[in-house]
């Protein structure tokens, strides 16, 4: 009789629980949709928390040859793994990456380039402009895609604000992509859908730097093709 | 009940039998509550993208409740995971704000830096965008436009759209249901859908935490940049209120 007793009482439970599932949509194949999609996910985060607990257990020498192969597959500074680890750290040689930078002196040197930046201002200030053009805008000149630079009229990236910095000497290289009107795609969620929007190309980019040497801190990127055209054209002229 | 609480009577076959189901549907019933449907669509795009429509109907009725609600909207936060390096990743960088937003699992509230509010759509003026997300009501729909991609291959993009009640004399601030959806671009380089499902618990109790993040960390920072989207300038991001189950 006890037992039926507590056997009823917990079909109750079974019951009321059962209503409240499918009060909240607990169908079968809901719940195995949900379980599926929690699990691929935590099984990502896990190897996320792995991915950087490796890299933050190499010593900098391994992250420095890391960092030089990712600049090499244009990785962001923001999404390279060697960068987000090194830019934290307190005991990386200036020595080392100014002479990565000197050795390589093109694009390959980008994040190199972005990290001496970031932790020594004195080490980037030795390095001279024609270097930090030449490696900036071959970057910006073979851009697969273009988070590393930002977004005009949304985000200005670390690598823009450098060759923003470099000033007029950055112009012949600028003034030759503005012939270039290859796509320059971004990104991300609303990110690419702003790129979408407008189509910006490589042109653009270098009218925009363009525009910033000038000292036109609140110059807005034109959303019609040919407004942005007319502005090169001026430029070109 | 937790699964192991059913388990404390053994020997006691019927009770056993009511037990682990009850375990198999406690453990598997953590659906959010939902007080309305979702009509969601998503298809790849001409260009490595992925064009989704996420569109809410609130119908209290669904949950048991009652309920006008004059304006609802979508709160959306994304995830993207890079496969092949084994790393999430960020469309743009710490110095521009990105990072501020992101909980420790690197989930953040997927919103212009210059847009003050949270809600997907709504503008700094105080209107909604129907271009990213229109306010609807009950039995209206609001429908979120996301156009994620260009990303490498290998690439996972996980989003999570929060419908919550916007305007209303007694369920302002309510979470009406949740969404998650997805896509993958393969180690070809094709873009294809992922796995979709109705919100659950723990996805939500991400969600709070990166509405936690949003209102500790950047709103405070945003008084530091020019939160101008065009429509107005507001001196800072707007924290988000306490939203709450329905």
């Amino acid at each position: 009789m006890n037992i039926l007793k507590t056997g009823l009482r917990a079909c109750a439970v079974f019951c009321v629980l059962s209503a409240g599932c499918s009060q909240r949509q607990g169908k079968p194949e809901t719940i195995q949709a949900q379980q599926g999609a929690a699990a691929n996910l935590d099984a990502a985060r896990k190897i996320v928390a792995q991915t950087a607990q490796t890299y933050h257990a190499m010593d900098n020498p391994t992250l420095l040859k890391r960092l030089a192969e990712q600049s090499a597959k244009k990785k962001e500074p923001f999404n390279s793994l060697a960068f987000r680890e090194l830019q934290g750290r307190k005991d990386v040689s200036s020595e080392s990456l100014a002479s990565m930078i000197k050795e390589k002196g093109d694009a390959d040197a980008l994040l190199p380039l972005l990290l001496l930046r970031r932790l020594d201002a004195n080490a980037y200030r030795d390095v001279s402009v024609d270097l930090k053009v030449a490696i900036l805008t071959d970057a910006l000149r073979t851009s697969r895609t273009f988070n590393t630079w930002g977004l005009p009229n949304f985000y200005v990236e670390e690598a823009s604000n450098a060759l923003i910095e470099c000033g007029r000497s950055a112009y012949p290289a600028l003034k030759q992509m503005l012939s270039d009107t290859r796509p320059a795609p971004v990104f991300g969620s609303k990110m690419h859908m702003e790129y979408l929007r407008h189509r910006y190309r490589l042109c653009d980019y270098a009218l925009f730097l363009i525009e910033r040497i000038q000292g036109k801190s609140d110059f807005r990127m034109p959303p019609a093709v040919a407004e942005r055209d007319s502005l090169i054209k001026e430029i070109l002229k | 009940m937790t699964p192991k609480q059913c388990r404390l009577v053994p020997g006691r076959a019927v009770i056993l039998g009511a037990g682990v189901a009850l375990a198999a549907l406690v453990s598997g019933c953590q659906p959010a509550v939902e007080c309305g449907t979702w009509a969601f669509s998503g298809s790849p795009g001409d260009s490595d993208n992925y064009v989704i429509s996420d569109g809410f109907t609130f119908n209290p009725a669904n949950c048991g409740k009652s309920c006008d609600c004059s304006a609802d909207c979508i709160i959306q936060m994304t995830w993207v995971y890079d496969a092949e390096s084994g790393t999430y990743i960020l469309d743009h960088s710490h110095e521009s704000h990105g990072s501020v937003k992101a909980t420790s699992d690197n989930w953040e509230i997927d919103q212009w830096d210059t847009w003050g509010y949270a809600y997907y759509g709504l503008q700094n003026n105080g209107v909604f965008d129907p271009g990213y997300n229109n306010a609807g009501s009950n039995g209206v729909a609001t429908t979120l436009y996301d156009n994620p991609g260009g990303y490498s291959k290998n690439t996972y993009f996980y989003a999570v759209d929060v419908a919550v009640c916007y305007t209303s004399r007694t369920c302002q601030n309510k979470i009406l249901g949740s969404y998650f959806w997805s896509f993958a671009v393969d180690g070809s380089g094709n873009v294809s859908g992922f796995l979709n499902a109705p919100g659950w618990t723990s996805i939500e109790s991400e969600f709070q935490d990166a509405v936690t993040v949003w209102n500790t960390k950047w709103v405070p920072f945003s008084t530091t940049i020019t939160i101008d989207d065009g429509t107005a300038t507001l001196p800072s991001a707007v924290p988000l209120p306490t939203l709450t189950d329905l």
